[in-house]
């Protein structure tokens, strides 16, 4: 990227057990949270922060709507702007987009990025997270964006050869396995489930909460003034495509021939837009998926496994095959999701964008404790937003990797 | 119908019956919209061409009959599932148009071991369920044929 400049996380925080409802605190408290958490990180006070933004997974969902001025407010940081984005799950990570173009462009120096879901305020939960998608058609007639990723996740299944789930259980058990490391995860310090039980559809569902992740941005030349370990922000991208989730098959709104090189009758059950996502931070970052030592992926159904193949971790086909293996074990050839995941980390919905960078930032640091990855100097985080509509991959980065490559 | 609501939840914040009117000739007819200068048919209607960026778009009605790609009969009543009552299970198919439109619809009056992929469908009108004015919708789903 020319006349751009590079972009560092250098704070970060996040609200524990993001899978479990928190009656007792407001929207408004759990972003202070997370946010003051970040920023005590970094050592910055409210009044350092020139700008900010934040994602949720939407007005609906939250029964509030235009937060910015809201946010500014109860974080103190007035007159300093709040960039608000809804993009369903990928909420966090787009507004990281947004955080990373705020310092990038040069018009602000210390970016405070959010994304939060405080889904058990609303009674109609149900009804407002499923206008989440198309709802001209699909959510008129019933369906929910979870019909989409079942649906993906048979063709997956089916045409890659998968005949029962022990694909999910391999992914559900690893899940729990590096939760019961992570104290922020919900199912911290609960009993480890049987791996036979983990055999069938549901075990890889998201365990859905309420909670906020942030982190903070800076451009490189503050980089060393906030962290004594920045982590570098180096490719970051959001592709988007319809809504409409029997688009899925076969991508009519993306046109013919695209993206290009791909061949469609390998691609059964993959996002098309996540392959594109990834190849444009990839190329932003300098990167190759050969170069990824951690990846944090969106885990609902058999998404993990089209997530390894579309971010080239894997060949297509071979993501539930790397999860059966082992690979994506503590020292496997790539673990994923070590803080847990939806599965067992919890999710909340329009703070799982962030809540995986900030895992990836904790990783490249070295701060993970027993489920500390043996050095990882480049991490990649994607995130998808409905049933595939909005695509998220942020590229990671510490100063290990400027050495060795 | 649910316990807790007198009426399947997913009526209870439904847009306005407006937009159910704009878009009835879809729900009831599968009427998408073909490009006149490419040819592309497209389902849901569309204002402009996603192959060839025209804005030179016909209604198009689609045929009622095709073959299901993709089926899924989902048992769960947990999580997004509350408030769905008696429309358990879920029943989600994708759904290959002989013209080669993809649709998303539920099977409906058939075996759950028939809601199968290559299984042939015919489409009915059904009930749906009440707009936020109390006026009752309809729209599409399909039956198997086969």
């Amino acid at each position: 990227m020319t006349n751009t400049r590079r972009v560092a996380i250098v704070g970060i925080g996040s609200t524990a057990a993001p899978g479990k409802i928190h009656p007792e605190k407001s929207w408004k408290e759990i972003v202070a949270d997370a946010a003051y958490e970040a920023m005590q990180d970094c050592g910055m006070k409210p009044k350092d922060i020139d700008g900010a933004c934040i994602g949720y997974h939407g007005e609906g969902n939250q029964e509030q709507g235009g937060i910015g001025g809201s946010v500014t407010d109860l974080l103190g940081i007035a007159p300093a702007p709040t960039f608000p984005t809804s993009m369903n799950c990928s909420g966090g990570s787009v507004s990281l987009n947004t955080g990373w173009e705020m310092v990038a462009s040069g018009k602000y120096n210390h970016v405070l990025v959010m994304g939060f879901d405080k889904e058990g305020d609303n009674m109609a939960y149900t009804e407002n997270i499923n206008i989440s998608f198309d709802t001209e058609y699909d959510y008129n007639f019933g369906f929910r964006h979870r019909d989409g990723f079942e649906l993906m996740s048979k063709t997956y299944m089916r045409h890659y050869g998968y005949k029962d789930y022990t694909c999910y259980a391999a992914m559900a058990y690893q899940a729990h396995w590096y939760a019961r490391r992570n104290p922020k995860a919900t199912y911290y310090g609960a009993p480890m489930p049987e791996f036979e039980s983990l055999k069938n559809a549901n075990s890889c569902m998201s365990v859905m909460g309420e909670g906020c992740a942030a982190v903070i941005l800076v451009p490189e030349e503050e980089a060393y003034k906030y962290s004594k370990h920045p982590v570098w922000l180096d490719g970051i991208s959001l592709s988007c495509t319809s809504h409409y989730i029997a688009h899925r098959y076969g991508e009519p709104p993306m046109g013919e021939g695209f993206p290009k090189d791909l061949k469609r009758e390998e691609m059964y059950g993959q996002s098309v837009a996540l392959i594109d996502a990834a190849r444009k931070a990839y190329k932003q970052a300098g990167i190759t998926a050969g170069d990824i030592d951690v990846a944090e992926v969106y885990d609902l159904t058999a998404g993990a496994f089209w997530f390894l193949d579309g971010l080239g971790i894997t060949e297509y086909g071979k993501g539930a095959q790397f999860f059966i293996d082992g690979e994506t074990a503590i020292d496997g050839k790539c673990p994923v999701n070590t803080d847990g995941g939806n599965i067992a980390r919890g999710h909340a919905s329009g703070a799982d964008g962030l809540n995986m960078v900030v895992e990836g930032v904790v990783q490249l640091r070295g701060e993970g404790g027993e489920r500390q990855v043996k050095d990882p100097k480049c991490a990649v985080c994607a995130c998808v937003g409905s049933a595939f509509a909005h695509m998220t991959v942020a590229v990671l980065t510490n100063d290990e990797f400027k050495k060795n490559n | 119908m649910s316990a807790e609501f007198p009426e399947q939840i997913y009526h209870h914040t439904t847009a306005s019956v407006t937009r159910a009117w704009r878009e009835r000739r879809g729900r009831y007819l599968i009427e998408g919209t073909r490009c006149k200068d490419c040819g592309a048919l497209s389902f849901p209607r569309r204002t402009i061409c996603a192959q060839c960026g025209s804005r030179n778009l016909e209604p198009y009605e689609h045929p009622s009959t095709g073959t299901i790609i993709e089926a899924n009969v989902c048992w769960s009543s947990a999580g997004v599932h509350q408030g769905y009552g008696e429309n358990i299970p879920r029943i989600s198919t994708v759904i290959e148009l002989d013209d080669g439109v993809k649709i998303l619809a539920e099977v409906t009056d058939t075996d759950y071991d028939k809601i199968v992929p290559g299984k042939r469908v015919e489409m009915v009108l059904k009930k749906l369920h009440r707009e936020s004015n109390s006026t009752w919708q309809y729209g599409y789903k399909f039956v198997v044929t086969d």
